[in-house]
């Protein structure tokens, strides 16, 4: 699971996440937590980790240096393992043994980690009131609810929309092939949501990093498409 | 690409060595099912496109840098202060002091039991 999500900016409750937890206790699973965005959040969300919310499980978190600290080209990132560790002594030396045959990661990039994770948190500047994700967030989203037959979910955390087509109104069948044209028409690249293995062709993410006044002409450019679009 | 080889004999044995073609190199078949459309079709001709002189707006990946969200500076100044010391190999679970800090970070977090031998740093999620 990917808690804040991404695509959809979703940000799960702690009830939610305990019916994952009671699911995978139930048909003895293994969860694994993408928490890659998990200080990128919106208005009140809290984020709740999973490793959290059971010891008798066994739970793999995931994180890194990506998206709070904006080094993605770094390559940096982690695996925690918790829970239900004396049941995964295999599954461990799995992991040993895998780590051990690609030798170490990036070892420059490492000397960033304890930095980043200790002491002031600038990521907080963005994403509060008048901090550039919030704003962008914002934006995008009110832009995107004003095209007829755009629906889209205010996201609670990390960095993307994910706007539902009307699917009475733009009968898209290949979402793909939608993701094809505005690119050739617009200039704008977005990912389709099929993608992200959402089953119809009726969604589409983008992202809100750009700057407002590039989001304003990206939205803009969208409705236009979207005005005459049909397949 | 034709094929010039002549096909296996009926017990299966090779025939014949192919005389012209040599063999075209091919992916795993273990590749088949990776669902990776954002690099799929519609990057290639947003890359296309863009070696034709048109500007792209990317709202496709999540890639902070390029939008001006720039690192902490402090971060890069403990990446450039150890670069001379960074040259070799380190433990395969990675660096001390960053597996402490991940540690830390756990027990922040209130995820229980968490040691240092349970963190693995990787190149990325
Ligand atoms: C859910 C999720 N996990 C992880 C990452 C980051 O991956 P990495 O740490 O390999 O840069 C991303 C980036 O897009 C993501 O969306």
């Amino acid at each position: 699971m990917v808690n804040p999500n991404n695509p959809t900016g979703a940000v799960y409750s702690r009830d939610l996440l305990m019916g994952i937890v009671e699911l995978a206790r139930s048909h003895d699973l293994v969860v694994f937590a993408d928490e890659i965005y998990d200080k990128i959040l919106y208005d009140d969300a809290r984020h709740v980790p999973m490793g959290s919310l059971a010891d008798d499980i066994l739970i793999c978190t995931l994180n890194g240096l990506s998206k709070a600290y904006r080094v993605a080209g770094f390559r940096t990132g982690w695996l925690v393992i918790s829970g239900a560790k004396h049941r995964a002594r295999d599954y461990v030396e799995g992991l040993d043994i895998l780590s051990s045959m690609r030798l170490c990661a990036n070892v420059p990039s490492q000397h960033a980690v304890q930095t980043a994770l200790g002491g002031y948190q600038s990521i907080q500047e963005f994403i509060v009131p008048g901090g550039r994700l919030y704003e962008q967030r914002n934006l995008a989203w009110s832009m995107l609810n004003d095209i007829d037959g755009i629906s889209c979910v205010k996201p609670k955390g990390a960095l993307y929309l994910f706007p539902k087509l009307d699917p009475g109104r733009y009968r898209i069948s290949d979402d793909q092939r939608f993701a094809f044209d505005l690119l050739q028409q617009e200039k704008i690249l977005v990912v389709q949501g099929t993608g992200f293995n959402w089953p119809r062709p009726d969604h589409f993410r983008i992202v809100f990093l750009p700057r407002e006044e590039d989001l304003r002409f990206a939205m803009d450019r969208l409705e236009r498409f979207l005005h005459t679009y049909r397949q | 690409m034709e094929s010039t080889s002549k096909p296996d004999g009926p017990d299966g044995s090779i025939l014949e060595l192919p005389v012209t073609a040599p063999r075209e190199i091919r992916k795993s078949t273990k590749l088949a099912d990776v669902c990776y459309d954002i690099r799929g079709p519609v990057l290639k001709e947003a890359q296309r496109l863009e070696e034709e002189g048109h500007k792209i707006l990317k709202l496709n990946i999540g890639n902070p840098a390029p939008f001006g969200f720039e690192a902490p500076e402090e971060i890069l100044v403990d990446v450039i202060r150890n670069l001379p010391t960074a040259q070799g190999y380190c433990d395969s679970k990675g660096l001390y002091p960053a597996r402490k800090a991940v540690m830390q970070y756990c027990q922040e977090l209130q995820i229980p039991d968490v040691e240092i031998d349970d963190i693995y740093i990787g190149n990325g999620v």
